[in-house]
């Protein structure tokens, strides 16, 4: 058994001491943070970024993992307990988890919900392991064409199901493409738009632009608009009495992690979009789909399963092909190239250490949440009523610590100014800043593979769709920007009529 | 105050204006042939794609668009000079001195602002941030700046 022989080296790098520790360390990061209100995992994992960079990459990518589904599970516990969730995956949590702890069911909701996020954490390691390593080879028989059209389905897809105006988000996309490319072109040696600055050869540093885009940008939004009231927090109790009904719960975890695996693999599904479906499906099929939105148990385990396990497989694309399918990926991406490592299809056969650790590392980290929140779940409540007035401060002035850190250059950190002012003018002109991040991403690699595109079809620009691959890719790129412009225009159409 | 200017208005010119900006100094790095791209061929690719789709959500806005909600500037000015007072003045004056000014400015941003809680929050921020950065990390982030012949 290939698998058995995989997981043992899995394991044994994932139990080693040192990787054990910084699991561990991350988890509890992660789950501290994603808990403070107004941070969820992306600016968590963009702040804690450089962290990373003096470890050896296994674990530096083992601690990253952790801090990013440690801060979506926080992320649930803010949802359940005060109803704010922190961010898009865990608005559906709030709807029946918040209900159930005003019904003096928290304990039941957070026991709950750490249960189903573990089976569906258990569930979709396994899945990774078993769909990771096929992709990956098949992945390896593409070519420079079939990869330009790979990403650029990539790119459409995060964008054409995220939500907001398909238009301005492929524009935003576009901004990051073109951002990518300041620097120094690798080919010709050319600088392009470093207006000579020397700090600008080697390209925009990714943590200035994600951290002014999602941790300052998201700063000056919850300034302008937040009531700082302190919230109120529901009352824990019977944490051990909810693991009774496991067995009521546990046909919406497998259903939501079911959903949850395979939305996440696709590029822009992830955890928000699963979690939505998953919470649709149990309103349908349940006896008593009017009580939703009251405190059923079984919409808040579907769709909490339903976005872990999203969270999870969404790796799968990001480790076999390069690929990010959400904000937190393309750090994960930006964080491997800093390591020297080129992510894509070689990655599982050349790092063979770093990527089964890491898989079996994301299963022992959700046992270790499961393990770390239900006791510590007292602490977190005093974390997640920590006033935010005193809370954006440090929020800031770390994020500025950890921009200087990364080169020790004062210029990333007017950089990261820079971006957090344009962070927040696209806020207020409701433009995602992700996609920006994910083109910011892509950029270079999409480039390298133009060119060499063309080079192999001495020029013949029809390379794209002669070949099957990627003519189908591309195919459904272009449905995907069309077929919700139709339903728009549609829509339109019905509201005149209704004006009639 | 109510200002008239369209969100996607505004979207769709600042779009083209980065369009035009990136097309503009991307016309000199050399297009290259189809065979071997030059280092502007992407770009300009790129730049006119921007353009066009910066058109498109101009002529969008025409037919349905949403006013841009008035900023509140107070607090924005405060965050980010906060921020340019700590790339600018962290070498002459040292952490001892800028994160304490970074720090109480960035609180007054709040209408919660309290001199006492600050100050506290101030002192520890800075303090936290030094035995961190400065000491464990070894971060060259100076506790007292070259003004002060640190």
């Amino acid at each position: 058994m290939e698998l058995l022989s995989h997981l043992a080296l899995g394991f044994e790098t994932a139990l080693s001491p040192l990787n054990l520790f910084y699991c561990f360390a991350g988890v509890l990061i992660g789950t501290l943070i994603g808990v403070l209100p107004g941070l969820g995992p992306a600016p968590t994992v963009a702040m804690l970024l450089p962290l990373s960079f003096g470890l050896p990459p296994v674990s530096g990518f083992i601690m990253l993992s952790g801090i990013f589904y440690g801060a979506q599970y926080g992320g649930s516990t803010t949802a359940i307990l005060i109803n704010t969730p922190g961010e898009s995956s865990s608005v559906v949590t709030a709807l029946d988890g918040y209900q159930m702890a005003k019904r003096g069911r928290a304990g039941e909701a957070l026991a709950m919900a750490a249960v189903g996020s573990f089976i569906a954490g258990t569930i979709s390691t396994v899945i990774i392991a078993l769909l990771a390593p096929p992709l990956a080879r098949a992945a390896l028989l593409f070519g420079p064409a079939e990869y330009f059209s790979l990403m650029v389905l990539g790119l459409i897809a995060a964008i054409a199901l995220a939500n907001g105006s398909v238009l301005k988000a492929v524009a935003m996309a576009v901004v990051g493409l073109l951002l990518g490319l300041v620097g120094t072109d690798v080919t010709s040696g050319v600088q392009r738009y470093t207006f000579g600055a020397l700090n600008l050869f080697d390209g925009i540093a990714i943590v200035a632009l994600a951290m002014g885009l999602f941790s300052v940008a998201e700063v000056l939004r919850n300034l302008e608009d937040r009531s700082d009231k302190p919230p109120t927090v529901a009352q824990i109790s019977g944490l051990a009495a909810g693991l009774s009904r496991l067995r009521e719960a546990l046909g919406s975890i497998l259903r939501g992690t079911a959903i949850g695996s395979i939305l996440g693999i696709l590029p822009g599904g992830g955890a928000t979009l699963s979690s939505f479906a998953s919470y649709a499906i149990e309103k349908k099929i349940s006896k008593e789909p009017e009580k939703f939105g009251t405190g059923v148990l079984q919409g808040l385990t579907g769709p909490e399963s339903a976005n872990n396990a999203g969270a999870q497989t969404s790796f799968i694309p990001m480790l076999t092909l390069g690929l990010p399918s959400n904000p937190v990926m393309a750090l994960m991406i930006g964080a491997l190239m800093i390591h020297g490592i080129q992510p894509g299809p070689n990655v599982i056969s050349e790092q063979p250490a770093l990527f089964w650790g890491l898989i079996t590392s994301m299963w022992i980290g959700n046992a270790m949440l499961v393990i770390l929140n239900l006791p510590l779940v007292g602490l977190w409540v005093k974390l997640l009523t920590f006033p935010y007035h005193l809370l954006f401060p440090a929020i800031v002035v770390i994020t500025c610590i950890g921009v200087f850190s990364f080169n020790n250059s004062m210029f990333d950190v007017w950089m990261l100014l820079l971006f957090s002012v344009i962070g927040y003018i696209l806020v207020k002109l409701r433009c995602e800043p992700a996609p920006m991040l994910l083109g910011f991403i892509l950029g270079p690699m999409m480039e390298e593979h133009l060119r060499r595109a063309l080079l192999l079809s001495r020029g013949n620009a029809s390379v794209f769709i002669e070949r099957p691959i990627s003519a189908v890719m591309l195919a459904i790129a272009v449905l995907l920007i069309v077929a919700p412009a139709f339903s728009i225009i549609r829509a339109r159409r019905e509201e005149i009529f209704v004006e009639d | 105050m109510n200002i008239s200017l369209g969100m996607d208005r505004l979207a769709g010119l600042i779009f083209v204006a980065i369009g035009s900006g990136f097309l503009w100094l991307g016309l000199d790095f050399g297009f290259g042939s189809m065979v071997r791209i030059g280092p502007g061929f992407f770009p300009i690719i790129l730049s006119c794609v921007l353009i066009a789709l910066g058109a498109a959500v101009l002529v969008w806005s025409f037919i349905a668009d949403e006013h841009v909600s008035m900023p509140r500037v107070g607090p924005i000015v405060r965050v980010i000079g906060s921020m340019a007072i700590f790339a600018g003045l962290m070498q002459p004056l040292g952490s001892y001195l800028v994160l304490p000014i970074v720090v109480v400015l960035l609180a007054s941003a709040s209408p919660l602002f309290r001199w006492k809680a600050t100050l506290l929050l101030a002192a520890g921020i800075t303090l936290c941030s030094d035995l961190i950065f400065r000491v464990a990390l070894g971060l060259p982030l100076p506790a007292i700046g070259h003004w002060f012949g640190g």
